[in-house]
C-alpha cells in the first residue's frame, strides 16, 4: 500500500522565489543566465523572497553552503506553476533555521520536463550574479 | 578542390566576409573533442556526496559509462565540445549553446537519451526520448545544432 506524502502548505501565488546557483556547472556564463539543470531536480530548494532578504541569501550562500562564489537568481512562483513547478512551503532539514525555506515540485509530465525547465530558466532574473 | 579546416576555438572568420562565401564547412575540427569530454567524465565521476551544497547526489557510475561509450561511438570532428553537466538526481547532461540555440542529451537512464532541441525564434522546441544506442539519431541532433552555429 502506498503511503500518502504529506506536503507543506502552497506557497502564494504572489511570490518571488529564490534559487541558489551553488556550482558553475549550472551556470552558462556566456549567456549569464542558470542552467536547466538548476531546475531539473523535484524538489529543489528555493527561499521566498517575503520571508527573507536578498543580503540573507547570500550569506546563506557563504556561510552555511560555503559557496562565496554563487550566485542567486529569482522567479515567480505562478509562472512556475504555470510551468509544473509548485513550491511548498517546507523546512529545510539541513537549515531548520530558514523560515523562508520552501521546497519546488515538479509536476508536470516527463515529456515535457526539459522544455519546462528550460523555460523556467529563461525567465530568471538574476540578483546576485555568481563570481565562479 | 582542396578541403579547408577551420577550428574556430582558435580562430574565426566571419561567417558574412566575402572570404567566407567561397567555403563549404563540412565539419567542426575538434580533434580533442573525445579527451576534453573524458576529462570532465572524470571530473563528474569524482564529485562528493551533497557537491552542489544543497543534497545532491553522487553521478551514478553506470551513466558516466554510458556517457562514455556514446561519445565514443559518434562520428569525428562533429562539434564544438559540449558542456558535461552534472545533475542533482545522479546523472547527467551533454549541453551546446550558442545564443538562442540550444540542445541538451540528458543521459536519463543508462539507456535513454532525453533531448531537447531549442531555437524558440525558429520555432523550434522539441522534446523527447530515444534508445541511447541510437547514435544515428544523437549524430543527428548534435549536426543540427553544430550546422546552425555555422550557418549552414
Amino acid at each position: 500500500m502506498s503511503e500518502a506524502v504529506a506536503y507543506g502548505p502552497p506557497v502564494p501565488a504572489g511570490e518571488e522565489l529564490y534559487r541558489l546557483i551553488t556550482t558553475l556547472d549550472w551556470w552558462v556564463a556566456d549567456e549569464g543566465r542558470p542552467s536547466s539543470a538548476a531546475f531539473d531536480d523535484s524538489p529543489f530548494s528555493v527561499n521566498i523572497a517575503s520571508l527573507t532578504t536578498i543580503e540573507e541569501t547570500v550569506r546563506q550562500l557563504s556561510d552555511d553552503l560555503k559557496r562565496p562564489d554563487g550566485g542567486v537568481v529569482a522567479f515567480a512562483c505562478d509562472r512556475a506553476r504555470e510551468l509544473g513547478f509548485d513550491a511548498r512551503q517546507e523546512s529545510d532539514s539541513q537549515f531548520p533555521e530558514n523560515h523562508a525555506h520552501a521546497h519546488v515540485y515538479y509536476s508536470g509530465g516527463n515529456s515535457s520536463r526539459k522544455k519546462n525547465a528550460r523555460k523556467l530558466a529563461r525567465e530568471c532574473r538574476t540578483i546576485h550574479p555568481p563570481s565562479f | 578542390m582542396t578541403l579547408l579546416t577551420i577550428d574556430r576555438d582558435r580562430f574565426r572568420t566571419g561567417g558574412n566576409s566575402a572570404e567566407f562565401a567561397l567555403w563549404i564547412p563540412t565539419a567542426y575540427f575538434a580533434p580533442d573533442f573525445p579527451a576534453r569530454v573524458e576529462d570532465e567524465l572524470n571530473r563528474l565521476a569524482a564529485l562528493p556526496h551533497n557537491w552542489d551544497a544543497q543534497g545532491a547526489r553522487n553521478i551514478d557510475p553506470q551513466f558516466i559509462q554510458a556517457a562514455r561509450i556514446l561519445i565514443q561511438s559518434l562520428p569525428a570532428n562533429i562539434a564544438k565540445v559540449p558542456t558535461v553537466v552534472p545533475m542533482a538526481k545522479g546523472n547527467l547532461q551533454f549541453e551546446w549553446h550558442d545564443g538562442p540555440r540550444s540542445l541538451e542529451l540528458e543521459i536519463e537512464n543508462p539507456k535513454r537519451i532525453h533531448f531537447l532541441k531549442w531555437h524558440p525564434e525558429e520555432g523550434i522546441e522539441e522534446e523527447g526520448v530515444y534508445d541511447i544506442e541510437d547514435i544515428a539519431r544523437s549524430a543527428a541532433l548534435i549536426r543540427w545544432f553544430q550546422r546552425g552555429v555555422m550557418n549552414v
